[in-house]
Formats: C-alpha cells, structure tokens, sequence
C-alpha cells in the first residue's frame, strides 16, 4: 500500500537534489532550475496531504504555487538576461558588485 | 501491487530528472532533465487523483517555464554551459546533513491520515469549487492574477533593449 509517507519520502529528496544544485550551481540558469524543484517538492507535499486526508484545499494552494513559480521564473531570467548583458558571463561568483 | 510499482517507477523517474538537472554536463541537457522531471511530477499528481493539477503542471511547466529555461539557455551564450566541480565543500556536505535530518525527522514523524488514500480521483469540480468560492479561495485567486501581471509588466520593463525609457 501507498501510504502518504512515500509521497513525503519522494519529496523530501526531490528538495534536497533542488537544495544541493542551488547551493553547487555557478550557473544562474541552473540555480533557477534548482529552486523550480524545490517548489515541485513543496507542491507534491500539498497534494499528497490533500488527496489522502480528503479535502482539495491543498489541491488550490498548489496551483497558486504553480502561479508564483512561474512568474518568479519570468521575473528571474528577465533580471539573469540584463545581469548578461551587463557583465557578458551569467556566473554568479562574478556578479559581486552588489555584495557588502 | 500494481501501485507500489507504478509509485516505484514514477519516483525513479522524478529522482532521475532531478538529478539531471544538477549533475548533467552541459546546460541544454539540464534543460531536457527538467522537463523530464517536471513531467513525472505530473504523473505523481495523477497517481494522488488530482487530474486538474496534472493538466495545468503540463501546460505552465512542460509547456511554458521550460521553453523560457530554454530561451535563457540559448541568450546566454558563455562558457559556462559545462559543469564544473564545485569549489566550496559546504554545499554537498550541509545538503547531506540537511537531507539527513529531514529524513530522520519525516521517519519519526506520525502524519495524521494514515491509510488508504481518501479523496476519490478526477474531483475537478470540487476544485473549481474551492478556488472560485468567496469563502474560501476567490481572493487569493484574485491576487495572483494580479502578481502575474506585476511579474509581466515588471519582466518586461527589465528586459527591454532600450535604455531611454
């Protein structure tokens, strides 16, 4: 049997793979992707709990997550295309003119 | 039976894409990786019996955040497509404390509805329901339009060739 612990277990390491690439990654097109599993985990965790106690408010709030996350995306690679643009190099080690 | 081979399999598939996406070599890969990943996260939702959420994770993931991974990929033509080694050791070693701690504390944890699942597949309206009632979800739902259009708007004026305006 399924239960809800192998949903929670699945996401757990999903968000940890998403939490080692955002902290590994140089390139920010990579971070990016790191933090869209990150928000996939959190979203199956939703759904899991939704779906097995019976209610389907989970169900809305991940599909509000799926809204943010795709505007933050936008957003993200709209800022990474100018950071481009500016220093040549989507490196994030190099993007240190803003760091105290 | 049957389910815990499909939830077996779905999970490889999840895993796998994830883990493209953080170890592959070059970047357009990772790309392809993603997608792969954000696909089997819809057939998990399917397995929960959440169809709805399934369509629209194919249609805004599979269809619209990675095509946009992809343009980014494609505009940001540097030497830094291949992957390399990362240099601080803190990452792989606090992701592993990490994912230890949020393993041992999920074992221990007694979540409430234990069991069979309980929600019966395909409940779209139900959903629709929930998200469109004023009681419930109707405002939220109405912020979010208005978040997506900020993002719009504000994505747009960042990425804009023209510096006059």
């Amino acid at each position: 049997m399924v239960t809800v612990y192998h949903y929670v277990f699945l996401a757990a390491v999903l968000f940890i793979i998403g939490a080692y690439g955002m902290l590994s990654a140089r390139n920010a097109v990579r971070v990016l992707m790191s933090i869209e599993l990150m928000l996939n985990a959190a979203n199956i965790n939703l759904v899991a709990f939704s779906s097995y106690s019976g209610t389907v408010s989970g169900q809305a709030l991940a599909s509000f997550v799926i809204a943010v996350a795709a505007a933050e995306a936008g957003v993200g690679i709209a800022i990474l295309l100018v950071l481009y643009r500016r220093m040549r190099s989507v490196n994030l080690r190099e993007a240190v003119s803003m760091r105290w | 039976m049957i389910q815990e081979l499909v939830f077996l399999v779905i999970s490889l598939f999840v895993i796998a894409g994830a883990a493209g996406v953080v170890f592959a070599q070059r970047l357009f890969h990772a790309v392809l990786s993603l997608a792969l990943c954000l696909l089997s996260v819809a057939a998990v939702y399917i397995t929960l019996g959440a169809e709805f959420l399934a369509v629209i994770q194919v249609l805004v993931y599979a269809g619209g955040v990675v095509v946009l991974f992809l343009f980014a990929v494609m505009l940001t033509r540097s030497d830094l497509q291949l992957r390399r080694e990362p240099l601080e050791s803190f990452a792989p070693v606090s992701a592993v404390l990490f994912g230890v701690l949020v393993l041992f504390y999920i074992a221990r944890t007694g979540f409430v509805p234990q069991g069979e699942r309980a929600l019966a597949p395909g409940d779209v309206a139900s959903v629709g329901q929930v998200i469109f009632s004023p009681k419930a979800y109707a405002l939220p739902f109405e912020l979010v339009g208005i978040l997506l259009l900020a993002a719009m708007v504000g994505a747009i004026y960042l990425a804009r060739r023209d510096e006059r305006w």
